[in-house]
């Protein structure tokens, strides 16, 4: 059986960059969660709920595989 | 809200410069006491002179302690970062507060008790002054040191707040640390004196008051910023209370606690069932789960929460 080493990846830190350099603080405010979250999010420490990244890319109106996709470890 | 907190800083720095006098007139009091009891002194006369303006001084420190608590509680709510001074500052100043109520029993006793030779209340006491001493200096220190960016900077807009979640942890792992030391000072202070002076132990009484009374000074802090954190967290729904990252660091530390405190309960019972001469642990047992469950879900809930 081949062992799954792929893990999820985002570009949350490049969109952040692309709108208007908006802070973590901020996106954490417009999706409802702490600071830290995105933080962890942006560092690939946590992934998301499907729900939360949905948000985020609604956020950002970008469909969500451009942000989230799967990546090698 | 910035006004009020630069009013409020003010305020303590000020009552905190005051209060420092006023330390340094205690100390030499309780100093002078101590050099009194020993020599032999007329100390009758000397607690006549001095006793009300001591106990006029304390009352300013409780004023001085009041407004500093209510200077660390706007803090928490201005400033949108977790800082562990301030929250060392809330668990200080809140166990501080609590011991100028100790002091003032502990005075009492030497004043009746000093007849009867050295009384030892003089080591709590000079305990209890040093607690003082670090809250004052480390207050001043943060006011100081946060006294330009109240004025310099706006207030953060938060919607979810993960400052509080955090100092809460801090607070937590303070608490649960001064639990376990003071629970083992007195159950070593009880069992030496039990094992050495077999003619004369501790009644057991004296061992439940130790560490009931020093187990609630550890534990009120804590209580109170949870309190607190309630009273921000009634505008939202249960479901809001955490995020889904806060929710999934608290499972894990609950896991971790759960697992290590069923281990730590498994160490207490057989101990006590090898030696059934130790009946210490039956007056300790729940204080010392109660802090280390504390301290283990605080530290891994903050390790978990600050890794990413």
């Amino acid at each position: 059986m081949m062992e799954n080493k792929q893990r999820l990846k985002n570009n949350l830190r490049r969109c952040r960059f692309e709108h208007n350099e908006i802070s973590q603080q901020e996106l954490a405010n417009q999706v409802g969660v702490t600071r830290l979250t995105i933080h962890s999010i942006e560092n690939g420490k946590f992934n998301p709920s499907v729900l939360l990244a949905l948000k985020i890319a609604a956020f950002f109106n970008k469909p969500v595989e451009k942000i989230f996709y799967m990546g090698d470890q | 809200m910035k006004r009020l907190l630069r009013i409020s800083n003010s305020t303590t720095l000020v009552l905190g410069s005051v209060s420092i006098a006023g330390l340094v007139f205690t100390n030499t009091f309780f100093a002078l006491l101590w050099y009194k009891i020993i020599s032999l002194s007329d100390v009758e006369k000397f607690l006549d002179s001095f006793s009300v303006p001591v106990a006029l001084v304390y009352i300013f420190f409780g004023i001085f302690h009041l407004w500093a608590v209510l200077t660390l509680v706007l803090q928490l709510y201005f400033f949108k970062r977790d800082n562990f001074l301030r929250a060392f500052l809330f668990f200080t100043g809140i166990t501080s507060l609590l011991m100028l109520l100790g002091d003032f029993a502990l005075a009492n006793d030497i004043a009746k008790e000093y007849t009867f030779g050295f009384p030892s209340e003089f080591y709590i006491l000079f305990f209890s002054q040093a607690i003082h001493f670090i809250f004052f200096i480390l207050m001043i220190i943060l006011l100081v040191m946060t006294g330009k960016e109240v004025r310099e900077r706006d207030e953060e807009i938060v919607l979810k707040d993960d400052s509080i979640f955090i100092n809460a942890q801090y607070i937590g792992i303070l608490s649960g640390i001064s639990g376990l030391v003071l629970t083992g000072v007195f159950s070593a202070y009880y069992f030496s004196v039990t094992c050495y002076f077999s003619g004369s132990p501790l009644p057991p009484w004296a061992l439940k008051a130790g560490v009931t009374a020093t187990s609630l000074i550890a534990v009120v802090p804590y209580l109170l910023i949870i309190v607190y954190w309630l009273i921000l967290k009634l505008r939202e729904r249960i479901g809001e209370w955490y995020d889904e990252k806060q929710y999934q660091d608290l499972a894990r530390s609950s896991l971790v606690s759960l697992i290590t405190s069923i281990v730590l309960l498994l160490i207490i019972f057989i101990i006590q069932y090898i030696f059934e001469d130790i009946k210490i642990l039956g007056y300790i047992w729940f204080p010392l789960y109660f802090f280390f469950t504390l301290l283990l879900f605080s530290s891994t809930t903050l390790f978990f929460n600050k890794r990413g």
